[in-house]
Parts: C-alpha cells; structure tokens; sequence
C-alpha cells in the first residue's frame, strides 16, 4: 500500500511538471489554433536563465521572476517577428516554424552554455518531508503545489479578467473578437507571452533536484503532449488534468508493469502515455475537455 | 465553345512537325491535360534526365554521391508522405515509423531469410501498407493536429516495438540488414560483384535512382487519376466531397496504405544502404524532417516533395562546405561557445524558419511562379 | 524514338571521355630513407579524420575526446618533434587531424566518412556503435584503419578497427570480481538504460552473474527521457537487492540516487564509467545536498589506472597529461573522455611509430603494424594498453579501477571550478596496490558567488506586487471611452460576458449559423420588408449585443 501511495505522489508530481508543460502548449493553441513546438526548447532556455541569473548574486525566486520576464519577452518577440507574418497561412506551415525554431534554440543554449551537466540550486535542494513511511522530496511537493495554484490563477484569469475573456473570444471565432474591439494580435503576444513565462516555472520544476540541468531537457517536453491532447487542446483545466492522469499512469504502470505484465517488454510506460491517448481519442475526438468543432458545409 | 474548332481551322506553322505540335501550351485534349510528357520541351527535359543519371556517378565523388543517395531514399519517403499530408490533407508525423518498418522488413527477409532484393523490396512495401490500413482508420475519427499527435504517438510505440521485439529487431542494439543482392550479385557493389570499376556510391545510385523515378512516375499516375482526385477532394472540401460521391473513409485509408507503402520501401532502402540500423534512429527527428522536405518542397506536388529532399538533406552539407567562409567564428573543433559546427545547425533551423516565412508554398511554388513568368514573358506581369 | 535514344548514347559517350572524378592524391615518392607512404600522406603530414559528434547531446562525450587527441598529438608534434623517434628531427612526421561533425546521425557519419576517406591515412576517430557498423562495410573494402571510439565488444574481432578500453561488460565483471574476491556474497540489482549501452549493462551482469555465481534479484530499465525512476528503485528496494549496478547517464544517475535518499533506500551503488560527472557533487557555494549519500554508498568503476588523481611516481604519464593540458586546452577540465581521448591517442602514436618502424606507411602497413604492437606504454594512465592480431591479444584495455567519492575540503583549485572531490582508491582485481596520496580531483563547474535563501523582506514584496496587480488602478476604463460613446459599457463588467440578453451564458460558435436564435432570423425578415440594402441601424449597441 505505501509502495502504491509512493508511487501515486510521484505521479502525481510528474503529472504537475507535464500538466506545467502542457498549459503552455494550450495557451497558445487556445488562442492561436497553432501547436507550439518549440515549447520544450523555450522550458530549457527558461531553466538556463533561471541558472544563469542564479549565479549571479540574485536570491532564487527574484530570478526566477527575472527569467520569467525575460521569457515573456521572448515569446512576445517571436509572435511579433516571425508569427506575425505568418496569419492566414496553413496551419502546419506554422507548426514547421516552431520546429525550425526549436532547433535554433537548442543550438544557441549548447553555444552558450555548453553541452555539460549543472546543477541548478534551488533554495529547498534534497530536503525531503517524511509523512510516516512516505518519504516525499520537497521539489514534488512544491511541484504540486505551483501547478494547483497555477491551474487557480488560470482559473481566475480566463474566468474574470479582461484579457482572459478576450481570449477566449479570439479562441471561438477570431472576426467577432476583432468585431467587439478586442485586440486580437495583443491577445497572440499575451498567449505567447504567458507561455513564455510558463516554460521558465516549468523548466525550474523539470531540473530542481534531483535532475541536472543539460540541453537535452527539452525533449523531456515531448513526454507532454499526451497529456495535452488528453486533456483538449484548448482546454487549461484539461491540461492539468490530462498531466495528472499521464503522469500517474506513467508511474504506476512503471512501477507494476514489469512484475505483472512483463511481455509487454521494457520501459512500456512512454508507450502506455500513448496509447492512453489513443484511446482517449477514440471516444472523445477532441480530448476530454476540447472545444468541438462545429464544420461547416 | 468555339476554342477548339477554330484552333484546328487555323494550326501554327508549328504544327507541321509532330513533336512540336504540342509546343503552344494550349491543352487541346483530355489526354494532353493528362499527359507526362508534353512537347519537345517535355522530351528535351527527359533527355536530359536520363543523361544526368548517368553521367552524375562518373563526375560527382564518392561524398555528393553518398549524399545524393541519401536524398534519393528521402524523396522516395517524401513522395509518400506528400500524398498522404499535400494531396490528402490528413497531417502524419509517423512516417518514421513506417521506415523503420521497412527498415527492419528488409532487415529481417533479407538477413534472416535471405531473400533476393526483388522479394523482400516490394514485401517490406507491402507490410507497410499492411500497417497503414492498420492506422488508417483513425483518420477517419479524428482531425487536423489531433490526428498529427496520434501519429506522433505512433512512432513512439513503434519504438517502443522495435525496442522490444528482438527476435526480429534485436533490441536496442539493432541489426545488420543486408545489401541488395540478386543471388550473388549485389546491386550496391557491382564493382566487386561483376568486377566492374564502380565504387559502392556510384553502384547504389545508379540501383537507387530509377527506383525514384518509378516511385514518381506512380504517385503522379495516382494523382492524375481517379483515387487522386478523390484524395484532393477530401483535402479541399472533405463533406463537398462526400456529397457527391467520394468514399472518404476508403480513400483515406488509402492514402494512409499507399503512403506508408512509399515509405516502408524507402526505409528498406535506406536499411539496405547503412547495413545496420537501430531503433533509436526512427524517433521523432525524422518524421519532423519529412514533414519539413513536403512543407519545403511544396504540399500537394510530386516534384515538390524531390526538390524538399533535396533541400533538406544537400543543405546542411552546402553549409558545411561553405561556412569556413563566415569570419569571427571558431573553425577549431573543440573550443566552445559558437563553432562552426553548431553554426551550421543553426543555419539550418534558421533556413528552414525563413524559406517558411517568406515562401510558404515552398520550392514548387518558386518553380511554378518562374515557369509562369518565363511561359507569359513578356506579359508576366 | 531511337533518334532520341543515340543522342542519349552520344552524350553518355562524350561524359564519359570526359569523366573528371577527382583521384585519390598519390603522394609524392619519399625522399626519406624509403618509407613507403600512401593515401593521407603529404610531404612529412599524417592526416588522420576524426568522425565524431561536435553537435547534439552527445558532444558531452565527442568534443572532450577528440580535445584529448588534439592535445596529445599536438604534444607529439610540438615537442617531441613528430612521429618516428629514430628519425632525426626533420625527417619526422607531424600529424594533422581532420575533424567532421557527425551529429550522432549514423547517416550523416556515412556521408562525414566518405568525405574524408580519400584524404586520410587512417580514422582516428569514429564514434558511435551504430555509427562505426554502418560504415563497417567500407572500412573492410577500403581497408581503411579505424580507431572506434565505442565500447561495442564487436570491434574485437575486426581486423580493421582499433578496440580501445575495457567495455562495460570488462567493468562490471571486474567490479563483480572484486566483490567476490572480498567475500561478498551480494544480491544484485542493475537499472540499466534502454538502447545499446544498456544492452551492454545486461550482458555483463548476465555474464559476470553466472560466472561467479550470483543472483540478479532485480533489474529494472528507463528511458533517457524519463524524469521519475521512483518505481525502479522501488523495485530494487523490494526484490532487496543490495548492491545495484548503474548502467546510466550522469542525469538519470542524480535522479535515481535522489529517488533512493527520498526512499531511505540504501544498497551499494556500483556506476558504469558514464554514471559519474562531476556536476553531480554541484559547486563549493551550492554543493549538492546528495554529497554525503554518494560519499557513503557510491562506487564509480573506471578503467584502471592512475586517472587524474595520483601523479606520484609510477604516474608520471598522468601528469604529463595534466601538464600537456594546462598548456595546449587551458578551459579544459577534468574529463573523463579527455582521458579517454588521450589514452587513445597513445594507442595511435604507437602504431604510427611501429609504422614508420616498419618502414610502410601506407593503410596496408598501418594494419600489419596494428597486429604488430602487442602493447603501448601510457607511463601509468593506463594499467595496460594491448593490441595484436588475434582476439587474445587485442586486450585493449580490460583492468578496471573502482573509485569512491570522498569529498573532503572545499578550496579553490587553479581552475576556475571551485570544487574538489577527493578520490579514494580501491583498487581492480588485477592491481592490490593503492595509490596513498590522492590529489585534488578539480571536478566541477565554475563557482557562483554565495546566494541567500528568500528571506521575509522578499517574501513580503512578492505578495506585496500579487496584491497590486489587483488593485481597481489596473481596470481600463480608457477602454471603454476608446470604444466611442455610442457603446455602452458591457453590463456584468469582470464576471463573465452576457452576450444573451436573455441571460443563457452559452456561448455558440457563431460559424455555425444553424444555431442563431430564431429571434434574429425573424428580424432580419422585418427589416427586409421595410427597405431595401443599407437599412439604417438605429439601435446599434443592442443590434451588436444580438448577433454575437
């Protein structure tokens, strides 16, 4: 039983980091119909400036502040300069942009900072909260609790703010948002901004102890799309829960599957992320909590 | 209505020769709409055609060669894929899957049980299309970035698969796949087989490009025929389409069969011309890179899809034989901070982010708008 | 049709007369005392090719190696004055390296490799196991020599490929040895990585197990992506396995020894070589909190030798690389595929010499002087350095070393990295001696200045900017005297939009015209009686509110 609780917080946990990654992947396809692929890069680049300002004299949570900031300014600058251009265009031509510039990302990070391992130095390093025979590290408690509040403030935001309302508008029908006086290209550079800064939360998350921080976390990113697309794709609440739920499965059928089904051969918990996917799409083509597109003729 | 008619009362001088009778553009029949070959031009172009493809092995060294071979295999997967994502519309980033199918087909009928080229070529082809019906009807359920993220899924469990499945696979040490014999002669070193003077490069072009451009010659008869127009009616007005006739969920399948056979050919081929081959090396990188030579190339064209093989495969080694030129940037191989070699990754990121940007319709749409200029010169304004 | 086909044949005819492939360059015949020399060979230049990945995730481990074989062969040509140490000092040859970047891509290393085939003596360099087979073919038909910088057991049985280091299985056979030679009797466990170093880890705890009669109570596999290994330790803690091989990378290493501390789980960790980095113990400021559970129960096995640490007598070749270092890589630190890379190089520089030696300096008699050098000094690097013809021989290196981490002091070194670790030697089976005076092992990344934990003042200011994005000053109301007078302002302002004056909240897709209201249809039927296009709209706001 305690294996099975165990087991069940670490999922949990890992269900926030994916839940953190896949909210960035949904702000952006809520407002701008366009999958972000260049978000796994955008959480390394925000873990490494989180690093990078950490080594400076800055107490940790300011530079996290101050990567996060940067990183809203970031992804403003690619909506601005490169997105910008391309409304109206196919979807997927969009998509290879983000993967294009994915790859630049990744090799400005090496260039930079090198190929190496480093340790990130968060505040609450290695420090581990003991609840009977349940021994939890603090960074998966601080990983739940930053994905509740941050699922809170989604909430909130697209519930009673401005902004949010005006997001959503743009994500049902972009001319009627336009119509009502809504700045739809400022609602895009709020979208990629927010990811931006998501990513930073995210990356900190994704490489706080015990992980290193190298340029390869960013493929760590691509573990979330199921939970993305399980949740809906444009649907925050979805996302969280589409994290929880992989990250769960994830660790439980890691945990159970080699002792109970050991034909299903190694390492079955990536494939089985997938193939929960599958088959929540099967019964429900939009995720979960997606948004049904209604097809005109 | 009276277009046809009056151009026959009135034929152009250059109607008096045969082959150039076509020459004026002007389609006067279904069958020169359908046409593969139009006019002189069209016979000059083959010519000339056939003349590179033999002429190239004996000109280009061994290191554009293996390069041109590796863009060869891609168009071949490229082809594939342009169907299923340009002509039908439904986006897949599984084609690595479906190569590393056919890699491991070839991998096992040739190796295990020794088959000749000829045999386990098509039925690698064949099991891929297998699996693609297999897959294909998920299209049917699902749309647009939904259905590109299932496909993703797929290469995971396919990796997945390829990792565990070692009888046939090896696990994730991999497997040696053999070369494409005849018998006792192998068709990727004829220099050694039949005691000609051919490198292994010059002998595997010369094997490989023919089969690109049968690979092409069938896709194009597809297109221009009934399954494909009824792939580009999905594409563009998919319950138009249903409305008046078309059988969405067969020729979706379809695409799918069709598209996965294309590629499960090309990654026996590409098995073939490594000789050993792992799991990790059909990951999501190259079904990005696919998507990217169709997206490059040109959606919903044959040579579209060449031409984005090209690109993406030639590119970064033109950069590479170019960049010493670039000052203020360390050429020493170890030093960090901005070498050269991450300098050409990221040329080539930023190559394939701007040719999206500023081309969208990618290379075919260059080459149409040049061919529209030079055919409407001098009113191509 | 056959006019088309002969002018076909005509142009083949005319290229072919006119082929211009570029031929292999022939050096010119030797001046000097009548060595023969071939293909890669110019003047007094050795080039040998390094096929490795400079780029990707893998340069961790390509560009450290082919530095070492910079920086040993640059000793060689700078101050021993070049290969052939009979020949006087003019006569000798310098070695070139010709770099490429294969990007780990088994297809980009076959196009790198026909890049520089024609250029060099032999490949000093090809790393990767998929890599080095799928331009295995080619090697054997040009007969071309390669060094592969992998630790596939493979390459023992190829005439064309150098084998260099113990593989992973020797490593763990080796420290499974020393076990048993200690009278352990353990339970073993192995976490493994699933693709082919992975694959070696099983090998060689499948092999070692039953040659010595363990159990393997456990093993458990995880992906390079994975970012939990709570459920593998777990199954190790549960099967009560007690001393647990780690064939792993430096991450998954610091997650599954942090997973294990969490679990209070704590059995003998024995690491592969690429377990360990230095980044895991942290920095002298932010040194990691896993330190004094690696320091108790960590065993790192490397190839045996004196490594970095001990440059006392018997080590003299380990500083010498330390000195060669300090002087041709300055930013280099510490690392364990330097070492590797410079072994290697060695390796090379001894079958170069026995080349010039045997007087044949082409590809065929760089073979014959591989099968002839049985064994290279490398002045106490490494225990041993074994080459050959036959599998026997070709030993390569096979003793292992297995090393605790113990750090001790904490103080700035000559490197900019502030953090020294403290190796503690117990040695290999084959080798009882232990080395006393350990050095500093300058292992790590550079220093950061001391940062302090959030305190109040932080923690109140951060609530304070929550609480003042809040505040009623951030509410536009220029928004709405943006919009013009005419527009009321939107009723219910902040809690949620009314676009049905009926109060419903649905919001409907407004493409899907089948769900307008009637309400509208039948307005629109009203106004089109009364008068014809452009009817006025005197009630805007309301009429704008309707249609959405």
């Amino acid at each position: 039983m305690i294996d099975f609780l165990q087991l069940a917080v670490q999922g949990i946990a890992l269900g926030g980091i994916y839940a953190l990654i896949a909210l960035g992947f949904v702000i952006v396809y809520k407002a701008t119909q366009v999958i972000n692929f260049a978000q796994g890069e955008l959480v390394l680049l925000g873990a490494y400036l989180v690093y990078a300002f950490n080594q400076t004299a800055l107490p940790f949570v300011a530079s996290v502040a101050l990567a996060a900031v940067v990183m809203a300014g970031i992804g403003w600058a690619i909506e601005r300069t490169i997105l910008r251009r391309m409304v109206g265009r196919p979807v997927f031509a969009v998509v290879m942009i983000t993967i294009g510039l994915a790859i630049v990302v990744r090799q400005l990070v090496a260039a930079v900072w090198g190929f190496e391992d480093r340790l990130l130095g968060e505040p609450w390093a290695a420090s581990r909260i003991q609840l009977g025979d349940l021994g939890v590290n603090v960074t998966s408690v601080v990983t739940i609790a930053t994905t509740g509040v941050l699922l809170l403030l989604f909430f909130v935001f697209f519930r009673f703010t401005r902004a949010g309302i005006g997001m959503r508008a743009t994500a049902i029908d972009q001319e009627a948002a336009l119509a009502v006086g809504i700045p739809v290209r400022g609602v895009f550079a709020q979208a990629w901004m927010i990811a931006g800064a998501i990513a930073t939360i995210a990356g900190v998350l994704l490489v706080a102890f015990p992980a290193t921080l190298h340029p390869a976390v960013g493929f760590t990113a691509l573990r979330a799309f199921p939970a993305a697309i399980v949740g809906g794709l444009d649907s925050p609440g979805g996302a969280v829960i589409g994290g929880v739920l992989v990250g769960l499965v994830e660790v439980l059928v890691q945990g159970y599957q080699p002792q109970v089904a050991p034909w299903l051969g190694n390492n079955f918990h990536v494939a089985a992320a997938y193939l929960l996917m599958i088959v929540v799409l099967v019964v429900r083509p939009y995720g979960l909590f997606g948004t049904r597109v209604v097809e005109r003729v | 209505m009276n277009g046809p008619r009056s151009r026959r009362a009135a034929p152009s001088p250059l109607a008096a020769l045969p082959v150039l009778r076509r020459i004026d553009g002007l389609r006067t029949s279904y069958a020169d709409e359908l046409a593969l070959i139009r006019g002189a031009g069209g016979w000059a172009a083959l010519a000339a055609l056939a003349a590179l493809y033999v002429a190239t092995p004996l000109v280009i060294d061994d290191f554009w060669l293996s390069v041109l071979n590796f863009t060869a295999i891609a168009a071949i997967a490229a082809i594939g894929l342009n169907l299923l994502t340009g002509f039908t519309g439904q986006v897949s980033l599984g084609h690595a899957f479906f190569i590393g199918l056919g890699a491991y087909t070839a991998g096992y009928l040739g190796g295990d049980l020794r088959l000749p080229v000829i045999v386990w070529l098509p039925a690698a082809g064949i099991i891929g299309a297998a699996v693609g019906l297999l897959v294909g009807p998920f299209a049917l359920r699902l749309r647009g970035l939904y259905l590109a993220i299932v496909t993703l899924g797929l290469v995971f469990l396919g990796e997945h698969v390829f990792l565990n499945l070692r009888q046939i696979t090896g696990g994730p040490q991999g497997r040696a796949v053999p070369a494409p014999m005849i018998g006792e002669i192998n068709l990727a070193d004829l220099g050694t087989s039949l005691g000609l003077p051919l490198t292994r490069e010059q002998s595997f072009f010369l094997f490989v490009v023919p089969l690109v451009a049968l690979a092409a010659i069938a896709a194009k008869n597809i297109v221009r025929s009934r399954p494909g127009r009824a792939f580009q009616a999905i594409r563009d007005r998919e319950i138009a389409a249903a409305i008046i006739g078309v059988d969405r969920a067969r020729y979706k399948v379809g695409a799918f069969a069709v598209s996965s056979f294309y590629a499960a050919a090309a990654g026996a081929l590409y098995g073939s011309y490594l000789r050993y081959i792992t799991p990790g090396q059909f990951d999501l990188l190259p079904s990005i890179q696919y998507v990217a030579m169709i997206i490059v190339g040109g959606i919903g064209t044959v040579y579209g899809s060449i031409a984005g093989a090209f690109f993406l495969v030639l590119i970064p080694r033109v950069v590479e034989a170019l960049s010493p030129a670039i000052p203020f940037v360390s050429r020493s191989a170890t030093s960090s901070g901005l070498t050269l070699f991450v300098l050409n990754q990221l040329i080539f990121g930023a190559l394939i982010v701007f040719f999206l940007v500023f081309e969208p319709s990618g290379l075919a749409g260059i080459w149409s708008r040049l061919r529209t200029y030079v055919k409407t010169w001098p009113f191509s304004y | 049709m056959r006019a088309k086909r002969s002018v076909v044949f005509l142009v083949i005819g005319l290229l072919v007369l006119g082929a211009c492939r570029a031929a292999p360059s022939e050096a010119p015949s030797p001046t000097v005392a009548a060595i023969k020399t071939g293909v890669g060979v110019e003047g007094l230049t050795i080039k040998l090719a390094e096929i490795t990945p400079l780029t990707g995730t893998v340069a961790i481990i390509g560009k450290p190696l082919t530095r070492g074989h910079e920086v040993y062969f640059k000793y060689v040509n700078d101050v021993l004055g070049g290969i052939g140490k009979n020949l006087p000092k003019e006569q000798r040859y310098k070695v070139e390296l010709v770099t490429v970047d294969s990007q780990y891509l088994p297809d980009v290393h076959v196009q790198q490799y026909n890049a520089v085939k024609d250029k060099v003596l032999a490949i000093a360099q090809s790393l990767g196991t998929p890599q080095t087979k799928a331009i295995l073919q080619q090697i054997r038909s040009d007969k071309i020599l390669t060094a592969a910088a992998s630790l596939s057991a493979d390459w023992f049985k190829e005439t064309y490929v150098v084998p260099n280091g113990a593989p992973y299985i020797a490593q763990i056979a080796n420290a499974l040895q020393y076990l048993k030679d200690k009278g352990v009797q353990p339970k073993l466990g192995l976490i493994y990585q699933d693709d082919d170093y992975g694959a070696e880890g099983t090998a060689g705890i499948d092999y070692a197990a039953k040659a010595l009669g363990f159990t393997v109570v456990a093993r458990a596999s995880y992906k390079p992506t994975d970012t939990e290994f709570t459920a593998q330790v777990n199954t190790m803690k549960q099967a009560g396995a007690d001393h647990v091989i780690l064939t792993t990378t430096p991450t998954p290493s610091g997650r599954i020894l942090g997973a294990a501390a969490a679990l209070q789980y704590a059995p003998r960790w024995i690491g592969n070589s690429p377990a360990w980095i230095g980044a895991l113990v942290g920095t002298k400021d932010k040194p990691s909190p896993l330190v004094p559970y690696m320091q108790q129960n960590l065993w790192v096995v490397t190839d045996q030798g004196c490594g970095w640490a001990n440059t006392g007598p018997g080590c003299e070749g380990s500083k010498l690389m330390q000195e060669n270092m300090a002087k041709f890589a300055p930013d280099q630190t510490p690392d364990y595929y330097f070492e590797f890379g410079y072994v290697q190089a060695m390796g090379l520089h001894a079958i170069l010499e026995k080349a010039v030696e045997m007087r044949d300096l082409t590809r065929d008699g760089l073979v014959k002087a591989f099968e002839a050098t049985k064994s290279v000094d490398t002045a106490g690097i490494r225990k041993k350095l074994g080459y050959g013809a036959t599998c026997q021989e070709k030993v390569g290196v096979t003793g292992s070393t297995t090393s605790t981490a113990d750090l001790v002091r904490w103080s700035r070194a000559d490197h900019s990295s502030a953090l020294d670790a403290h190796l503690r030697r117990s040695g290999g089976p084959a080798d009882r001696s232990r080395c006393r005076d350990a050095a500093r092992r300058a292992a790590g990344r550079s220093s950061g200045a001391a940062h302090r934990l959030p305190t109040d003042a932080d923690r109140a200011r951060e609530s304070d900017l929550r609480a003042r994005s809040r505040s009623p000053a951030c509410e536009s109301h220029g928004h709405a005297a943006r919009r013009g007078p005419l527009r009321r302002r939107r009723r219910g302002h902040g809690r949620g939009v009314r676009l049905d004056p009926r109060g419903r909240r649905e919001l409907h897709h407004a493409r899907a015209e089948d769900q307008l209201r009637p309400a509208v249809l039948e307005r629109n039927a009203h106004g089109d009686g009364k008068s014809g296009e452009g009817r006025q709209d005197r009630r805007p706001h309301r009429m704008r509110r309707d249609r959405l």
